[in-house]
């Protein structure tokens, strides 16, 4: 069918309006990578410059010359990331599925149980006490388990069930399928979608977290890349309010190794999510329901 | 329906992750009982001592420790742990908690009962874990384990002492007391042929001039002439004993103590602020900026003068020498033309302070006793603690004199990690003498020797236990301070008038500034009276 | 959809009336799926939930579960010190406030961009445009908030120079109360807009495409199929995510504020989480910041059913 010039004018707004909040997003993002690599004269000579009229990689060289830490702490982040992202989806899903089913009779006890605890929590030292307990204190699994599933993710992905034409359901029921089938060959393979949304979802709760790791490990071989980012960060901010009496004063990491820190912490998973998005792109596009 | 069960492959990524999900979790685990296992209680049998029944250490120190700069991190750390525990008979095992979340985890273990055996006490308020029963008394494993800590501390175990003379915790020495200290550019005030300011209208025509001229040859007036660290409180920690005569939170007044707020000369310092706001002199953003951003400043060749701990300059010199070998950054002297209240000095650090704390469910508080006494037994000690190895980190300048020199990068290495409590008393302490390649060591030995000879004040309270446990003041909720932080900011930047902040004065002695004085001149009048 | 829920009410009402036995025999696979999720509910839910009590104690904060247990009642002190507290109607307000701008600004944006995205020409170019707007989710607040006052400070900012080159005088935008809510809007929607789009995209591929080509064979121009097929066909989506923020509407977004206030803006940007932070945690008066917590909670749980049925008469499924 022909473009109307109505529908032309509507495109050609759509699309400037669109780069104009690319460019808005993307300006800080390049500021951070652009003076990560700058040196500290460049920087205070250029304030707006995203280019580096010389390239200096000594941030980089600060980060990765504590070496093991480093990378230690990246496995963690990313094994973190990948089996609680998975062990949240498993439970999530199984959940979201059982309560989307409007005869299940439990559904409404359970939604109103979940979602009182969106707003109601015992606050952190009990919390503490039960870690410490259940032995997951300074353990792995900690990282994991008390945010095992997210209330709000659950409910998201419950709604997205519910969406689902019951038709299909009903009549697989009649080929003789019962709940457990229904769920792992029919509605997850069509949710596929939400799947995706969800899991990006935890994934990146689950890269960017710091507070649980801080408050529960000590053990420095567990601590994920994000403490380490807080760390650098807020040395520099506090150099002053700490009386030092070292014989050599240590220089606060410059802000090239600020920069740095924060490119090497978010660059996986700018990497990654496109990545993901390929799923959820092919979900909207394709995984819509057809009568 | 066929087309449903066909789109199986829409969920493979999902069966892919869980395949890795459940070989890592699997992995890690396993990995976490190996290590857990590997951690079984060592038994250490306690240097001997004739006098004492020799007492067992059933489980390594767990020492919770603060990290500070990249000291944690040090590629000889155990290394150096491994002699300090050959050597000195204890084990230990060091934990390391961000430095800005301490204080808040900290009360966290001890709100939870975690056994543990080391505070840092620098970052908690020892009078308030002392009111809540957190901490332990010390007097007698002092008595018994600590003969070098009774001969070296005698004088600072004072301030760790309640009003009933019990001993709260470790005490530390300064070894260097007037370190809060403004430096200014000594090339600008040349260039604009200014001598040294001695008094405050020197200072300020100075700061005048460099708000006024264009130093740095860019174009644009854009010279700040002054920059402090941590915000407000920097400015006031430097300024207040000129117009106030003592640094502190406290004002003794007469027999009375009170909030310096409501004490005279306080309103004077922020007034003078607040003109040199309106005049340009420090900047606008003052309540926001960080660290990162002075360097950046700096570094661009607008800072006139800095007040900060006086080396913070010294880095970024050494870094625009390479560009410019005149800039210099120099110890701006106590400025003499101050109110009557106030006295030529800048703001110091108590000689005496508090630095380490055990905790009420330490089972291991002897050897911890017994460790900081072996530390403080020999410079060697104290060395091996503080700086590594000898030969490999550091070695002697001429130990006759105590004095000794690090080894290129060598704090990279190893800085300290293992010390648990500097106390820089020269008769054990050895002194640093800067080598050659360390630059930034040499100015500040220069800088520290001129520092040195400025006029120190101790500030009156620092050694009196205040507390609010047990008295009328025990509830207040702190928006006491609340109201005197966003007052005094809200006066300099000149969104309230003087009537507004005699208003926030009187406003804050109701919520809590009254109760406090009454409190704390009881208190102060009983430990006087002792 | 709505039409696709109505035929089940009649089982429903059905099934409830079925022996006890029979039930759980019936939905076997549905409580295998739901009760080991439940009981992660229970234990690192509902058990910590003792807790609660710590705000009507006199908690020191030593101890343990005994130190809890064994500390003495305070019955509502800590929530009178609370109500008492000169700041209390000002953390109201500015709660209150900080939530409406939000509410206001931020929660129509991703919708808006969703639209936006939707309507986009290209496969590349709509992937792009997704991929580029989420990246700000992925910075932290810290490293947001070190941005946001690099970009705004008036000694050499891009901004402030900007107003110079137009012959303005350089403003401290966030020291300055009359500017800081604003920031905090906008850097809300600059980092979370993109974000936010994702549930309501994907909400939009779930429409019948049918109904799309059925109103191109009516002549229905694209505006007018984006007013009145794909915005009713998200609305349940939309309803649900506004419920949720009722349920958020006292919630400091203390991250986001912590890290770009100071004192000098204390009289708009203090709220309930900063304040139970810097008073609560920082001077670990735990059942004073438990009350001032629980307080929260409560007028939350209010907000948050009420917003519910609201909903719910609207002709929404509601939460529950």
């Amino acid at each position: 069918m022909k473009q109307t010039s109505s529908e032309k004018w509507f495109d050609t707004c759509n699309t400037i309006m669109l780069i104009l909040v690319c460019i808005v997003m993307l300006y800080p993002v390049l500021f951070v990578f652009g003076r990560s690599v700058m040196t500290d004269l460049d920087r205070a000579a250029h304030p707006f410059a995203i280019w580096p009229t010389v390239l200096d990689m000594s941030g980089y060289k600060y980060v990765f010359s504590s070496g093991s830490y480093i990378a230690n702490a990246y496995m963690i982040t990313i094994l973190r990331t990948l089996a609680g992202t998975f062990c949240s989806m498993l439970f999530t899903a199984a959940l979201a599925f059982a309560l989307s089913n409007r005869d299940y009779p439990l559904r409404n006890a359970f939604t109103l149980l979940i979602a009182f605890t969106m707003w109601f929590g015992g606050g952190l030292i009990p919390l503490f006490l039960l870690v410490k307990s259940l032995g997951l204190y300074n353990h792995f699994a900690v990282l994991i388990l008390p945010g095992l599933i997210s209330a709000w993710n659950m409910l998201i992905l419950r709604n997205f069930f519910m969406q689902i034409p019951t038709g299909i359901i009903e009549s697989a029921r009649m080929d003789g399928a019962n709940d457990l089938v229904i769920f792992l060959r029919i509605i997850l393979p069509l949710s596929s979608a939400a799947l995706a949304t969800i899991s990006l979802f935890y994934a990146v709760g689950h890269w960017n977290s710091w507070f649980d790791a801080m408050i529960y490990i000590h053990d420095r071989d567990l601590w994920p890349m994000q403490v380490f980012l807080r760390e650098i960060i807020h040395n520099a901010n506090l150099n002053d309010m700490i009386r030092s009496d070292a014989v050599v004063e240590i220089s606060p990491p410059a802000q090239s190794v600020i920069m740095a820190t924060i490119v090497v912490t978010t660059v996986p998973i700018l990497c990654v999510y496109p990545f993901l998005q390929r799923y959820f792109v092919k979900g909207i596009t394709v995984g819509s329901i057809k009568g | 329906m066929k087309d449903y069960l066909q789109k199986k492959n829409g969920i493979a990524p999902l069966v892919l992750t869980s395949v890795v999900a459940i070989t890592v979790l699997g992995g890690c685990s396993s990995s976490n009982t190996n290590r857990s296992s590997a951690e079984a209680p060592s038994t250490v049998n306690a240097s001997t001592n004739t006098d004492i029944a020799p007492i067992v250490q059933t489980a390594p120190l767990r020492i919770v420790r603060r990290s500070l700069g990249n000291r944690e991190n040090g590629t000889d750390n155990q290394k150096v742990l491994d002699i300090i525990q050959e050597k000195s008979g204890i084990n230990m095992e060091a934990e390391v908690i961000p430095r800005d979340v301490y204080p808040d985890k900290i009360n966290l273990l001890l709100a939870s009962g975690e056994k543990f055996d080391f505070i840092e006490g620098q970052l908690v308020n020892w009078t308030t874990l002392k009111d809540k029963g957190s901490i332990m008394p010390l007097n007698d494993l002092i008595d018994q384990y600590g003969p070098n800590i009774k001969k070296y501390m005698a004088d600072a175990l004072e301030v760790m002492k309640d009003k009933d003379g019990v001993i709260w915790g470790i005490p530390r020495q300064e070894s260097f007391p007037t370190g809060y200290a403004p430096t200014i550019r000594k090339d600008w005030l040349e260039a604009l042929g200014m001598e040294m300011p001695h008094t405050m209208v020197e200072f300020e025509t100075y700061m005048d001039a460099v708000k006024n001229t264009d130093l740095n040859k860019n174009g644009k007036k854009d010279e700040i002439p002054l920059l402090h660290s941590w915000n407000l409180n920097g400015l006031i920690q430097i300024f207040q004993p000129y117009f106030m005569g003592v640094e502190s939170t406290r004002y003794l007044d007469g027999d009375r103590v009170i909030p310096a707020v409501s004490a005279p000369g306080y309103k004077e310092m922020l007034t003078t602020f607040r003109n040199w706001y309106a005049k340009g002199y420090i900047l606008k953003d003052f309540a926001t900026i960080n660290t990162n951003q002075i360097k950046d400043l700096v570094l661009a060749d607008r800072v006139g003068a800095y007040s900060g701990w006086f080396n913070s300059m010294v880095g970024n010199q050494i870094t625009m020498n390479e560009t410019n070998p005149n800039v210099s950054y120099d110890p701006l002297p106590p400025l003499e033309d101050g109110p009557d209240t106030g006295t030529p000095a800048w703001g110091s650090n108590a000689k005496y302070s508090s630095t380490l704390l055990i905790p009420n469910t330490s089972k291991n508080a002897a050897f911890l006793i017994k460790y900081l006494d072996w530390t403080l037994a020999s410079p060697e000690n104290v060395m091996l603690t503080w700086n590594g190895i000898e030969g490999e980190n550091w070695e002697w300048v001429d130990k006759s004199k105590n004095t000794f020199t690090l080894l290129e990068k060598a704090s990279d290495r190893y800085s300290g990690y293992y010390n648990l409590a500097e106390f820089f008393d020269p008769a054990i302490w050895p002194t640093y003498v800067p080598a050659d390649y360390d630059k930034a060591g040499q100015i500040e030995s220069k800088m520290k020797d001129t520092y040195k000879n400025y006029k120190f004040v101790e500030p009156f309270d620092a050694a009196i236990p205040f507390t609010l446990s047990g008295t009328p003041a025990e509830n207040l909720t702190g928006d006491g301070a609340t109201k005197i932080a966003e007052s005094q900011i809200q006066y300099i930047i000149g969104a309230i008038d003087e009537s507004g902040w005699d208003k926030a004065v009187q406003d804050y002695m109701k919520i809590e500034g009254d109760l406090l004085t009454e409190v704390w001149s009881k208190q102060y009048q009983e430990y006087t009276d002792k | 959809m709505n039409t696709i829920a109505a035929p089940n009410t009649k089982r429903s009402i059905g099934s409830v009336r079925r022996k006890t036995l029979t039930w759980i025999w019936k939905y076997r696979y549905l409580h295998l799926l739901a009760l080991p999720c439940m009981l992660y509910f229970l234990i690192f839910k509902y058990i910590p939930m003792y807790g609660i009590i710590i705000a009507f104690k006199d908690y020191k904060g030593i101890g343990g579960f005994e130190g809890i247990i064994s500390s003495d009642w305070a019955g509502f002190k800590n929530f009178h010190m609370f109500f008492d507290s000169i700041y209390f109607w000002r953390l109201m307000r500015n709660t209150l406030m900080l939530s409406l701008y939000l509410l206001i600004f931020a929660f129509p944006a991703p919708i808006i961009l969703a639209l936006l995205i939707n309507e986009a020409r290209g496969m590349w170019f709509k992937k792009a445009v997704q991929s580029i707007s989420y990246m700000p989710h992925f910075l932290s607040w810290v490293v947001c908030a070190g941005l946001v006052l690099q970009l705004l400070t008036p000694t050499g900012g891009p901004v402030n120079a900007l107003m110079e080159m137009m012959g303005k005088e350089p403003i401290a935008f966030t020291s300055d109360p009359g500017y800081f809510r604003t920031i905090l809007v906008l850097t809300n929607i600059w980092k979370e807009v993109g974000w936010g789009t994702i549930i309501y995209l994907a909400a939009m591929a779930s429409i019948d495409p049918e109904l799309y080509e059925a109103s191109t064979m009516d002549g229905a121009k694209k505006w007018h199929k984006m007013l009145y097929i794909t915005l009713p066909g998200i609305k349940e989506i939309v309803a649900i995510m506004l419920i949720l923020s009722m349920g958020n509407i006292l919630d400091g977004h203390f991250e986001q504020v912590f890290n770009l206030y100071s004192p000098a803006v204390y009289e708009v940007a203090d709220n309930f989480d900063t304040y139970v932070y810097r008073i609560g945690l920082v001077e670990a008066k735990f059942a004073y910041s438990a009350a001032v917590g629980l307080f929260k909670s409560v007028v939350a749980l209010v907000l948050v059913v009420l917003a519910n049925r609201a909903a719910k008469r609207l002709g929404s499924d509601g939460l529950w």
